[in-house]
């Protein structure tokens, strides 16, 4: 890690925090960056797979949607604090991944893409038909703001946006530390050659199968800050439209890039409320992204700042 | 401990038997050529060997093991291979490619080591990494990514790479495919300073006669499945059964 990196994240990181000083009363400007944190975080979670690890998940909401009901159900129905319920959500999401990648990372490519597909839409099933624990399709409303930590609370727009910023940030800082690791080359490696790194003596199963369980981990955190800032959980969040919409936002934005997720989330969120368009007319902006980025740049928005990657760490 | 010991393997596919009683054993470091005619079962001993196929009868032991081992376990072992279609990662650079196999490889070190402190892993193997760049002509594309090279120049890399790891068994599947006159004579010279600097059985499938009579000290002429005849190049090279199978 180059210490000018830090310097800049550093930076960056506080400017956002001051936002709301300056601009203290600009609710929407500030909604829109919530919305974008929280679309963002699951979209680095998937980042690691697809983008690093080459991983086609296209169930990766339904993943966020366990870490949603698991924190729903923990701090309404149990009483917990919180802040005990966000890092068990996390694990929850982590253990289910870990459980669907075990049965998926037998196949390969597309295959693994169906299974995936079809492990999302079963949770979704869940989700919308196991009325006494979910609420069903009308969603589990009631689910509280963040508990208070000493002074900082966290149930207005303004503290709810900086604890957006912060928890975007800190997802965003363990991306960076994973992917510039070892850990992240080996990932890689198995992205270009996976045959070729199990000869190279590499446990191929176990690294996918981590991918698969931190990038599900941190989906379950954003769903589950998600629905503690919408106070209501609903099917629909979760299910296989926004699945593929957080494939979407990772390709458009430059998968396998760190800055990626962020710039998709943003461009996904921020273009379609600064046009003034109804959300359906999202897909259509995102496809026509979407093929842009397929032909004229691979690496998606955040490659056109970068021409190459760097190669040495 | 044997490093390679193959006895009686028996596999078929459907009505074919492609290998039918197979048995020879490699001990002493060394360059052995494995030859044989179209469809004499080298492509098919070699995927026993290396875990892709399971044989139906018979034993393949390697470094004394033998389980059905997954290509991370072999590489624990001290077997590194190539592959018939060449495979280096394509976004490294040549030196990352050199030196990919030589970093911690276990889940647990690797990822504790994301959020600690990094050991300068690096640094150990890149001066050997530098000279086996250096013996394959490739030091000039140290730091360019390995796509960039031509087909004759990746190969050499995928051999150099195998070669920093030190393997005690080193498997080369038709390594003179598609390589030009000059880049073969810088493998064949790769290979014998391997050979001096880290004695290793390295095992050869080769067709090019030429370059596998020159550089091997042992051949192994497979036919029908089974061994027909083992011996030096000079020797196989007369032997009546030999020019047989290859002629009848």
């Amino acid at each position: 890690m180059k210490p000018r990196d830090v310097v800049v994240f550093a930076v960056v990181t506080m400017g956002l925090l001051l936002l709301p000083a300056f601009y203290g009363r600009a609710n929407y400007l500030l909604h829109i960056l919530v919305l974008s944190g929280l679309y963002a975080i699951p979209a680095i979670g998937l980042n690691l797979m697809l983008g690093y690890t080459g991983l086609v998940s296209l169930g990766h909401a339904a993943l966020a949607g366990i870490g949603a009901y698991a924190v729903a159900l923990l701090t309404v129905k149990a009483g917990l604090n919180f802040w005990l319920a966000l890092p068990l959500a996390a694990i929850a999401s982590a253990a289910v991944g870990a459980v669907i990648g075990a049965l998926c990372l037998r196949l390969r490519s597309h295959f693994f893409m169906i299974v995936t597909l079809a492990f999302g839409l079963i949770l979704h099933s869940v989700m919308n038909n196991w009325d006494s624990v979910t609420g069903g399709a009308a969603g589990f409303a009631g689910i509280p703001r963040p508990d208070p930590i000493g002074f900082a609370a966290f149930r207005s727009l303004p503290e709810f946006y900086r604890l957006t910023v912060v928890a975007t940030a800190a997802v965003f800082a363990v991306q960076a530390l994973l992917v510039r690791s070892q850990f992240g080359r080996v990932l890689d490696a198995i992205r270009q050659d996976e045959i070729l790194t199990a000869f190279k003596g590499i446990d191929t199963t176990a690294y996918k199968l981590a991918a698969f369980a931190i990038g599900s981990g941190i989906a379950g955190l954003g769903g589950a800050l998600e629905v503690s800032y919408l106070r209501v959980a609903a099917p629909s969040s979760f299910d296989m439209v926004e699945s593929i919409n957080l494939v979407l936002i990772v390709v458009v934005g430059g998968a396998g890039t760190l800055l990626g997720p962020i710039l998709g989330a943003l461009v996904f969120v921020g273009v379609p409320e600064y046009l003034r368009l109804a959300s359906e007319y999202r897909l259509v902006i995102f496809g026509a992204l979407l093929v842009a980025v397929t032909l004229f740049a691979r690496r998606g928005i955040a490659g056109l700042f970068a021409p190459r990657r760097a190669k040495t760490a | 401990m044997t490093t390679l010991d193959i006895r009686e393997v028996r596999k078929s596919f459907g009505g074919l038997q492609a290998l039918a009683g197979c048995t020879f054993a490699l001990d002493r470091p060394g360059i052995y050529g494995l030859i044989g005619p179209n469809g004499a079962g080298k492509t098919t001993l070699f995927d026993v060997i290396t875990g892709r196929q399971r044989p139906d009868h018979g034993h393949v032991l390697i470094a004394g093991s033998e389980r059905v081992l997954r290509p991370h376990v072999l590489a624990g072992l001290g077997m590194a291979r190539t592959f018939q279609e060449c495979r280096v990662f394509p976004e490294l650079t040549c030196l990352e490619n050199m030196l990919f196999a030589t970093q911690p490889k276990g889940l647990g070190r690797t990822l504790g080591q994301a959020f600690g402190r990094s050991a300068a892993h690096r640094r150990a193997h890149e001066a050997e990494a530098r000279h086996w760049l250096q013996l394959a002509t490739l030091e000039r594309y140290a730091d360019e990514p390995a796509s960039i090279l031509s087909f004759g120049q990746r190969r050499l890399l995928e051999i150099a790479a195998a070669l920093v790891t030190r393997p005690r068994l080193l498997l080369l599947d038709e390594p003179a495919a598609g390589v030009n006159p000059a880049l073969l004579a810088v493998l064949r010279d790769v290979l014998v300073a391997q050979q001096r600097a880290q004695p290793a059985v390295v095992l050869i499938i080769e067709h090019n006669m030429e370059f596998i009579m020159d550089i091997s000290e042992r051949i192994i002429v497979m036919h029908q499945g089974a061994v027909l005849e083992q011996g030096s190049p000079a020797a196989i090279q007369a032997s009546p059964r030999v020019i047989e199978a290859y002629l009848g």
